[in-house]
């Protein structure tokens, strides 16, 4: 839930545990504690979507949890996140964009020794849009007061026997039934793809179809829909840029076009019957769907610059939730 | 119940001779992941492994996977 920086500080000082998102600024105040956090601005709170810098987003860590650990991560020992990582528990990661870590994460986490065996998830640190090149995204690690803008932080959580930790994705975009798209390289960017089966230049196809890019490129991973979006199409480049990387020996299509977000969503979390103990959503949805000042029931928690459920995801809610162990 | 992982089905599985869309997100990525793997490098050795990594993948979260146990292997 949103709070005032004061009311976390008295929180934070009486020991309390948090994942925390805000502004930079607000952070940078907050003492020393059992805490992690990442810079945003835009909020899915109770009351709706917000952007502040007044307040920061705080979530409590769940009161079943036993062992807390926070450690940071640079590029050489990402890949160590599962390992630390509890047998039963989960993981809250918070990578910093734009930073070598996010690309790192985004292009290597699918084959990190151990990633699926382990509740790995979290999200991507971002800053308010106005200031996109002028100040980079962070990450704090509240036990050691360090604040990084290269390095990934995570709180690891261990549960008891009879808790269990699962998380889910909340993905609205379905591939559409238009053409396969392939890539021979994995990467950030492409200039050519193979259209079912056949070599084009990605830009040009894009400009001559005139696809709406606000739609992102869906995969299916065995049942899971998995996005990867539009940063920009640069014509003079022949070049497309994207906000996660495109994988090689997998299939995309173009997603199909989603024409309420909120009502799509409330009929899509209507029939889950759980409470998330974090949840996060993409700042592309909060912009494309207008979801400032709307809702998105039992979802709440920081619109974030990318979303990791074990990968990073893009234009995807994820959620944790704590279940009885059967 | 997860079967042994000398049961048929797991090489099934990998391989893509049985098709099944899981319900549970981590199942889906990491059956994708081994298949790409599969796809630039399969041999016998290979196979084994990725045999093993997902049925040991269903040992651990065999609770969360009851669904689609079911449809696979009953």
């Amino acid at each position: 839930m949103l709070k005032n920086i004061d009311e976390l500080i008295k929180d934070i000082n009486a020991g309390k545990k948090f994942f925390i998102a805000g502004d930079e600024q607000l952070l940078k105040k907050l003492p020393r504690g059992s805490w992690i956090a990442g810079t945003i601005p835009y909020f899915m709170d109770a009351a709706g979507g917000v952007i502040t810098r007044e307040k920061v987003f705080a979530l409590e860590v769940p009161s079943c949890a036993g062992t807390v650990k926070v450690s940071s991560y640079d590029e050489r020992s990402l890949s160590s996140i599962p390992a630390d990582s509890p047998e039963n528990g989960f993981s809250l990661v918070i990578v910093p964009a734009l930073s070598g870590v996010h690309v790192s994460y985004a292009q290597n986490a699918p084959d990190f020794p151990g990633l699926f065996m382990k509740n790995i998830l979290g999200w991507i640190s971002g800053v308010h849009l106005e200031d996109l090149g002028k100040v980079s995204p962070k990450v704090f690690c509240g036990s050691t007061g360090e604040v990084f803008d290269n390095k990934a932080v995570a709180m690891h959580c261990s549960l008891p026997k009879d808790k269990t930790a699962v998380i889910g994705i909340i993905n609205l975009f379905e591939q559409g039934a238009g053409d396969t798209i392939t890539f021979d390289k994995t990467g950030f960017s492409a200039n050519d793809c193979m259209i079912n089966g056949k070599k084009q230049n990605f830009s040009e196809y894009l400009l001559k179809n005139k696809i709406d890019t606000r739609l992102p490129l869906v995969a299916d991973y065995c049942g899971s829909m998995v996005n990867v979006s539009f940063q920009s199409v640069d014509k003079d480049k022949r070049m497309v840029n994207f906000y996660a990387p495109v994988f090689t020996e997998v299939e995309y299509k173009i997603a199909k076009p989603v024409a309420d977000y909120v009502s799509a969503f409330t009929k899509a979390i209507s029939g889950l019957q759980t409470t998330s103990a974090f949840s996060c959503n993409c700042i592309l949805n909060f912009l494309y769907s207008e979801l400032e000042g709307k809702k998105t029931p039992g979802m709440t928690g920081p619109i974030t610059f990318g979303e990791i459920a074990y990968q990073l995801l893009n234009q995807t809610l994820v959620y944790l939730e704590i279940r009885d162990a059967k | 119940m997860v079967p042994r992982k000398e049961d048929q089905r797991w090489k099934d599985i990998i391989t893509g001779k049985i098709n099944h869309q899981f319900k549970t997100v981590s199942a889906g990525m990491c059956l994708t992941r081994i298949k790409r793997n599969l796809g630039k490098d399969a041999n016998e050795d290979t196979v084994s492994k990725a045999v093993e990594e997902i049925y040991l993948f269903f040992v651990k979260f065999e609770n969360i996977l009851q669904d689609d146990i079911k449809i696979l292997f009953n």
